[in-house]
C-alpha cells in the first residue's frame, strides 16, 4: 500500500471493490514526471461489502495518493457515490487525510448558474413532498407493500433509512448534502472549481496528453440554442429527447403531495379533499347507499368481487414518482470521456447516466483546443474502457447498432485498437443485489453482461468477481496475457488496470 | 313503469369538452351537451339491493360507475338517474362541485363510445376477461360490466386497468404554474369527454384483441393510444353542434380550425397529456392561434414512445378526415360562392354553417366507423401501423366495394404522407394493399358445419362470449384434422413435430395452436344485403429467453441451467385472422404476423425490443418486464 508511481505514460485505473457503488481513482503522468491522481466518486450501499472493509479503502487511497488528490470528481449526488467521502473511523473523518487541489462537478452542482439553481430547487422540492407523503402515508404504504421501494430511493438521496453496515468498522453519514458541503469546503476556492456544461473539451492543466470532454449532463437544447432559428412549421420535439432536467413532473400529484410552507419534517400536510364535506360517505350505515357499495365493493378483498378492488392504486403513483425523482438525478450524471492524446484512446465514465442522458449526446462536432472538431460516434469507437453505467443496470447501456439515431453499447471500441484493447467495469455486487428485499435489483442485467462479455472478450471487472476467476471469452490468448499483465496488483481492495498511450 | 311506455333514450347533460369552456366567455355557451344513450335500469341483481325501478350508480348492462375514493377514505354515493327530477331536467345540470354529476357525465360519454363501436361493428359489444386459474391452466372468464372509479387517483392520469377491467380517473389541485385554470381548482379528469371516450376506448379494444396490450414492438402500445385518441376525437367531431361553432370562426375551413387542438383541454392544459398530444399535431404561433404541422414521413422515423407515435396516426387519420370533408363540401362552397371560390366578408350565412357543419359531422362519423371496423382485419398480436393501413383499406372494400367518393385513396395518400407503409407488400396501391386472400379450404368438414355464429346487436353478451369459446373448440377441431393441416399450412401455422421444442406441445406432442377468438364481422354482400362472415384469430406460443445460449438450449429441448421447465423471459407470440365466409366456407382474407413461430429473426426481434424498450423507463433496479406479464401497461405509459 505504497505511494503510486507515476505511469510511463497513459492511465492506472485502481477500481476500488469497496462493494455496490462507484470509487475509482487515476493515475497519469504529471508535467514533472510525479503522479497526478483523480479520484471519480467515492460511496457505495451500506452493507454490500465484499471481502474488503471501506476504512481499508479509504487507507489505502490516503496512502496511494500520499494524501494529495490533484482533482477530485463527483458524477452526481448519490449516496452510492458519495457516502463515503464522509466516512468516519473513531468520530473522525477518514478523508481529512487528503487534500484536493481541483473539484470538478456537473453544471447542475453550480450555485451560480440559475437553471441549475432551478432545477435543483425542483428536486429539493420533490424529495421534501416524496419525504412528507411517505410520513403522512406510511401505513397505507405499508399495507401496500410499498414502503421499502420508496424508502430505497429516498436512501440514495441521502433520507430515509441507514442501511446497517457490514464488516466494515467506519460509519457512514446517511445526508448527501453532507458529503457535497464537505467536499465543497475541502476546495473552497472557486477557481479550482469546475462545472461542465455537456460537450465541454478541456486540456488538463498539469496532465500533457490528456484531454476530457463531457457528454452529459444534458442541458435543455433551447437553452443552448436560444438564437437559433425555428424553421417555420417545422417541429423539433423529438430532438428535445433527453434534454432539460426539470422535475416538472411534481404537479398532478399536488393532491398526493401538498406542499407546505414550512420545511419541518413534522408537518406533514393538510389533508386535500376534492368535495365539500356533505358529500363524503364515510362509515357503518345502513342505508342503500351502503347496500349499493356493499355489494360492488365490499370492505376486503375477500369480497365475491374484491378483485376488482382498488385500495392500492391510487399510492402506485408515490412509487413512480420516487422513482422518476432517481432517474431525474441519474441522467444528471457527469459523463466524461478521457482522451489520451498521442494513441486517442478514451476512457468513458458515465456515472449513473440513463436512457434521457445518452439520447442528448449530440451528434454536431465537438471543438477541441487544438482548433480540431470530433463526434461522440467517433469518441465512443476510440473507447478502450468503459465505466459502465449504474451497476449494469437495463436503461444505463442503451441497446443499439451502428446507424442507430442515438448513442449505445455498439458504438464503444469498434475502431482500430480499441477492438482488441477494450474492457468493462462494472461496480456491483450482483449478489448483494439481488438479495434486496423485496424486489431484487438485478445488477448487472444479465444480457449486458453478457453483450459485454462479447465486446470486451471476458476482458469485464465487476466487483464482487475475483481478478482470478475470469476467464478469457473468444478473442486471441495474446490479447488476453496482455490484459493479465496489466491487471497486475489486482487483489480483494482493487482491480488495478493500466490503459498505456500506445 | 310499465314495459310498454318504456322509452328507447335517455337524454343526459355533460359538459361539452370540460368545464374550461365554461369559463372563458366566448365559449361559455358551447359549454353543455345532450347525449342520448339508449335507456336502462339497473340490472335485476341490483333491484333486489337498491329497489326496482331506479338507475342508481348508475349501473346497467355495460358499465358499472363505482364511486369509491380512497385517497380520500370515503365514497360518494350513487346518483339515480330515474328520480323525477333528474329526468325532468335531462340529468343532473353540468357541476364541477357534484360528484353525482360526475357520475352522470361518465356513463353517459361512456355508453355513447360504445354505441358507436357496436353500430360500426355491428355486434354487442364485449370487455376483456377476467384470467382465473383453475386446475389446468388459466381461463377467461367473461365480465359483464365495464367498471368506472371516477375519482380513483389523486394525480394528473386516467387509465384501464386490464386486471381488474376498470378505468380510473384521477383528479388534482391545479399547480400554482398553471395558466388556464386557476391554481387550486381541482381538475377532475373524468369531466373531460375525449378523455372518457379515450379510456373507453383502450377498453373496447382490449376486448376485441387481449394481445394488443402486450408491447412487442415499438407500434403496439402507440397503436392503442393513436386509437383511442381516434376514437376520443371523431366521436366529439359527429357532433354536429360542436363542429358548428368552429366552423362559422374558421368560415369553413377545418384546416385553420384548432379544435383538434383542443384535445382534453381542461386536462391538458393543466398538465402535460392533452398537450402532448397537441405538441406533436401542431405548434402555437406567437398570436396564441394553434397551427398543425405539415405532414412528414420523417417525424415517424424519430418517434419511439407511444404517445408520440400514436399522435402520428392520429395525424394521418385526421389528415384523411380532412381530405374527405373538403371534397364533400367543394360543391356547396361552389354555390356559396357562385364559382368565384371567395367567401364574402365577415361571418358566414348561418345556413351554410349548418350544412358545412352537417357535412363534417358525416364525414368524421365514417372515417370512425372505417377506423373500428378495420379493427377485425388486423392480426392476432404484434400489431404494426402498416398492419392497420392493410386492414382499413380491406375492411372498407368489403363494406363499400364502390369506393364513389375516393376515401381509400384519401387514407392511402394521408398514411404515405406521414411514412406509414405496410411491410411486405408487392406494391403500395390501393390494390397492393388489400390483404392475402381467398384460400380455398379444400373439402367440407362436418364440425365446421356446427359453427354458428349468431352475434349482432340483439344478441345477449354472456351468450355470446360462451358461443365464442365454443366455437373456437369447434374450428380447432376441424384445423386439426387431415383437410386443416392443409389449411394451416397455408396461414402459417406451423404444425412440424420437428420445430422447436419452446413451441407450446399438446399432449400427443404435436406443435399447439389456439383458436383465440371468433367473431362476426359485416360486409356488403350482392345489392342490399349484409353478409356475416367469421372472423378467427389463430395463435401460436413459444417460450423466450433473454440469453440466446439459454434460448438455444430450450428449443432443443434441453434443460436451461437454473431455469425451472416451463420457464421463459418472455413469449412470443404469432398467428393470423382469417375472415371466412359462412356460407361457402372460404377464407376470404388472411392477416398474418410478420414471420411464423419458427422465425428467429422475429423472436430476436422481440427480444431486442424489450431489452431496448423505453416502455417502462424506471425499470432501473428490477430490469425489462416481459410484456404479458406487465400488470398495468396503460398507467405507467400515461405518466409523464
Amino acid at each position: 500500500m505504497a505511494k503510486l508511481k507515476a505511469p510511463r505514460n497513459g492511465v492506472r485505473v485502481r477500481m476500488y471493490r469497496q462493494g455496490h457503488g462507484d470509487c475509482f481513482l487515476l493515475t497519469m503522468r504529471g508535467q514533472d514526471g510525479d503522479a497526478f491522481h483523480v479520484l471519480i466518486d467515492c460511496g457505495f450501499k451500506p452493507g454490500s461489502e465484499i471481502t474488503a472493509k471501506v476504512e481499508d479503502v479509504i487507507k489505502d487511497i490516503v496512502e496511494a495518493t500520499g494524501g494529495r488528490i490533484d482533482i477530485l470528481i463527483v458524477t452526481h449526488e448519490h449516496q452510492d457515490h458519495v457516502n463515503l467521502f464522509t466516512a468516519k473511523l473513531d468520530d473522525q473523518p477518514l478523508f481529512d487525510a487528503i487534500d484536493v487541489g481541483q473539484l470538478w462537478l456537473g453544471w447542475t452542482a453550480n450555485p451560480k448558474d440559475e437553471l441549475a439553481d432551478k432545477v435543483r430547487k425542483g428536486h429539493d422540492e420533490a424529495v421534501g413532498m416524496l419525504r412528507k407523503a411517505r410520513k403522512r402515508l406510511g401505513a397505507q404504504l405499508d399495507k401496500a407493500g410499498l414502503s421499502a421501494g420508496i424508502d430505497e430511493m429516498l436512501a440514495l438521496e441521502g433520507f430515509g433509512a441507514a442501511g446497517k453496515t457490514g464488516i466494515s468498522k467506519a460509519t457512514m453519514e446517511r445526508s448527501v448534502a453532507a458529503a457535497m458541503r464537505y467536499l465543497t469546503a475541502k476546495v473552497p476556492d472557486e477557481k479550482k472549481r469546475k462545472y461542465f456544461l455537456p460537450h465541454e473539451a478541456v486540456d488538463v492543466a498539469g496532465v500533457p496528453g490528456l484531454r476530457v470532454i463531457s457528454l452529459g449532463p444534458p442541458r435543455s437544447r433551447s437553452e443552448l440554442n436560444k438564437d437559433e432559428p425555428k424553421a417555420a412549421g417545422e417541429r423539433d420535439r423529438v430532438y428535445d429527447k433527453g434534454h432539460g432536467l426539470s422535475f416538472g413532473f411534481s404537479f398532478g400529484l399536488g393532491g398526493l403531495l401538498p406542499a407546505t410552507e414550512t420545511d419541518s419534517d413534522e408537518d406533514a400536510g393538510e389533508d386535500y379533499m376534492p368535495f365539500a364535506a356533505g358529500h363524503s360517505l364515510r362509515g357503518k350505515t345502513k342505508d342503500s347507499n351502503a347496500r349499493f357499495f356493499e355489494f360492488l365493493y365490499g370492505k376486503d378483498d375477500g369480497h365475491p368481487l374484491g378483485w376488482r378492488r382498488i385500495e392500492r392504486d391510487w399510492l402506485f403513483a408515490l412509487d413512480w414518482f420516487a422513482r422518476k425523482i432517481n432517474v431525474e438525478v441519474n441522467n444528471s450524471s457527469l459523463v466524461l470521456a478521457l482522451e489520451l492524446t498521442a494513441s486517442r484512446k478514451v476512457l468513458l465514465f458515465a456515472g449513473d447516466a440513463q436512457y434521457g442522458n445518452w439520447l442528448s449526446w449530440d451528434d454536431r462536432p465537438i471543438k477541441l483546443d487544438d482548433g480540431s472538431s470530433t463526434t461522440v460516434q467517433e469518441l465512443l469507437g476510440r473507447t478502450v474502457l468503459y465505466k459502465v453505467g449504474h451497476h449494469g443496470s437495463h436503461n444505463a447501456t442503451l441497446k443499439g447498432t451502428v446507424d442507430s439515431a442515438y448513442a449505445n453499447l455498439d458504438w464503444l471500441g469498434r475502431d482500430g485498437v480499441a477492438k482488441d484493447e477494450f474492457v468493462a467495469m462494472i461496480p456491483a455486487n450482483e449478489p448483494w443485489a439481488l438479495a434486496v428485499k423485496p424486489d431484487p435489483w438485478v445488477h448487472p442485467l444479465p444480457a449486458i453482461r453478457a453483450a459485454l462479455d462479447e465486446k470486451a472478450k471476458g476482458r469485464v471487472f465487476q466487483s464482487n468477481i475475483d481478478f482470478a476467476a475470469m476467464k478469457r471469452e473468444g478473442g486471441s490468448q495474446d490479447a488476453w496475457d496482455e490484459f493479465v499483465r496489466r491487471s497486475k496488483g489486482s487483489s480483494d481492495l482493487y482491480f488495478d488496470y493500466w490503459v498505456p498511450d500506445e | 313503469m310499465a314495459g310498454g311506455n318504456r322509452p328507447q333514450f335517455r337524454k343526459l347533460r355533460v359538459f361539452a369538452v370540460d368545464p374550461s369552456l365554461a369559463a372563458a366567455h366566448e365559449t361559455a355557451e358551447l359549454n353543455e351537451l345532450i347525449l342520448s344513450v339508449p335507456w336502462e335500469d339497473n340490472p335485476p341483481d341490483l333491484q333486489a339491493i337498491v329497489g326496482a325501478g331506479r338507475m342508481v350508480g348508475p349501473v346497467g348492462k355495460y358499465l358499472e360507475i363505482v364511486d369509491v375514493d380512497p385517497a380520500s377514505g370515503c365514497r360518494y354515493a350513487p346518483v339515480d338517474l330515474n328520480e323525477t327530477y333528474v329526468l325532468a331536467s335531462q340529468g343532473l345540470a353540468p357541476s364541477e362541485l357534484n360528484p353525482q354529476f360526475h357520475q352522470q357525465m361518465v356513463y353517459a360519454v361512456a355508453m355513447r363510445t360504445i354505441d358507436f363501436f357496436e353500430r360500426a361493428l355491428g355486434r354487442v359489444a364485449l370487455w376483456g376477461g377476467r384470467w382465473v386459474k383453475k386446475d389446468d391452466g388459466v381461463e377467461r372468464e367473461f365480465v359483464e360490466r365495464l367498471r368506472i372509479y371516477p375519482h380513483a387517483l389523486r394525480e394528473a392520469n386516467a387509465y384501464y386497468a386490464p386486471d381488474t377491467v376498470s378505468v380510473l380517473f384521477g383528479y388534482f389541485p391545479a399547480p400554482k404554474t398553471s395558466k388556464v385554470v386557476v391554481p387550486g381548482t381541482t381538475v377532475f379528469t373524468c369531466l373531460s369527454h375525449d378523455v372518457i371516450a379515450h379510456e373507453v376506448t383502450h377498453a373496447l379494444l382490449d376486448g376485441l384483441h387481449e394481445r394488443f396490450s402486450e408491447a412487442t414492438n415499438i407500434d403496439v402500445l402507440a397503436f392503442h393510444e393513436g386509437f383511442a385518441d381516434i376514437v376520443a376525437i371523431f366521436q366529439h367531431f359527429a357532433n354536429p353542434e360542436v363542429l358548428r361553432d368552429q366552423i362559422a370562426r374558421t368560415r369553413g375551413d377545418l384546416e385553420q380550425q384548432n379544435m383538434l387542438g383542443q384535445l382534453a383541454q381542461q386536462f391538458g392544459a393543466a398538465t402535460d397529456r392533452g398537450r402532448a398530444l397537441r405538441d406533436a399535431l401542431g405548434f402555437t404561433d406567437k398570436d396564441g392561434n394553434w397551427h398543425r404541422y405539415k405532414p412528414n414521413p420523417s417525424y415517424l422515423l424519430k418517434a419511439q414512445e407511444a404517445h408520440d407515435r400514436g399522435a402520428i396516426l392520429v395525424a394521418a387519420v385526421f389528415e384523411a378526415f380532412l381530405k374527405i370533408y373538403k371534397s364533400r363540401v367543394v360543391d356547396l362552397l361552389r354555390i356559396a360562392t357562385q364559382g368565384t371560390g371567395v367567401l364574402p366578408e365577415g361571418a358566414l350565412h348561418p345556413d351554410l354553417v349548418n350544412r358545412l357543419a352537417d357535412e363534417a359531422s358525416k364525414s368524421a362519423k365514417h372515417v370512425l366507423e372505417m377506423c373500428i371496423r378495420a379493427l377485425d382485419y388486423c392480426p392476432p398480436v404484434d400489431i404494426t401501423f402498416g398492419d392497420y393501413l392493410r386492414a382499413l383499406i380491406t375492411s372498407d372494400y368489403d363494406f363499400y366495394p364502390e369506393d364513389e367518393h375516393n376515401y381509400r385513396t384519401a387514407i392511402l395518400q394521408a398514411f404515405t404522407l406521414y411514412g406509414i407503409r405496410a411491410s411486405a407488400i408487392r406494391n403500395a396501391s390501393l390494390e397492393g394493399l388489400l390483404l392475402e386472400g381467398p384460400i380455398e379450404t379444400g373439402q367440407q368438414s362436418a364440425s365446421l358445419d356446427d359453427v354458428a355464429l349468431q352475434w349482432d346487436n340483439e344478441t345477449e353478451r354472456g351468450a355470446v362470449f360462451k358461443a365464442m369459446r365454443e366455437n373456437g373448440w369447434k374450428i380447432h377441431k376441424w384445423l386439426s384434422d387431415e383437410g386443416g393441416r392443409k389449411v394451416l399450412d397455408r396461414l402459417g401455422i406451423v404444425t412440424d413435430p420437428a420445430a422447436p421444442k419452446t413451441i407450446g406441445r399438446d399432449k400427443n406432442g404435436n406443435c399447439k395452436f389456439e383458436v383465440h377468438a371468433v367473431r362476426t364481422a359485416l360486409r356488403r354482400g350482392s345489392k342490399t344485403n349484409l353478409v356475416a362472415d367469421l372472423v378467427i384469430e389463430i395463435t401460436q406460443r413459444r417460450r423466450g429467453f433473454f440469453s440466446e445460449a439459454d434460448q438455444a438450449l430450450a428449443d432443443q429441448g434441453k434443460p436451461v441451467p437454473g431455469r425451472q421447465p416451463h420457464d421463459s423471459d418472455f413469449l412470443f407470440r404469432r398467428g393470423c385472422t382469417i375472415i371466412v365466409n359462412q356460407r361457402t366456407r372460404q377464407i376470404r382474407w388472411a392477416a398474418r404476423t410478420r414471420g411464423d413461430i419458427t422465425s428467429d429473426r422475429r423472436l430476436d426481434a422481440v427480444r431486442q425490443f424489450i431489452l431496448g424498450s423505453t416502455v417502462d423507463q424506471l425499470s432501473s433496479f428490477a430490469g425489462p418486464e416481459a410484456p404479458h406479464q406487465m400488470r398495468a401497461p396503460f398507467a405507467v405509459a400515461h405518466r409523464h
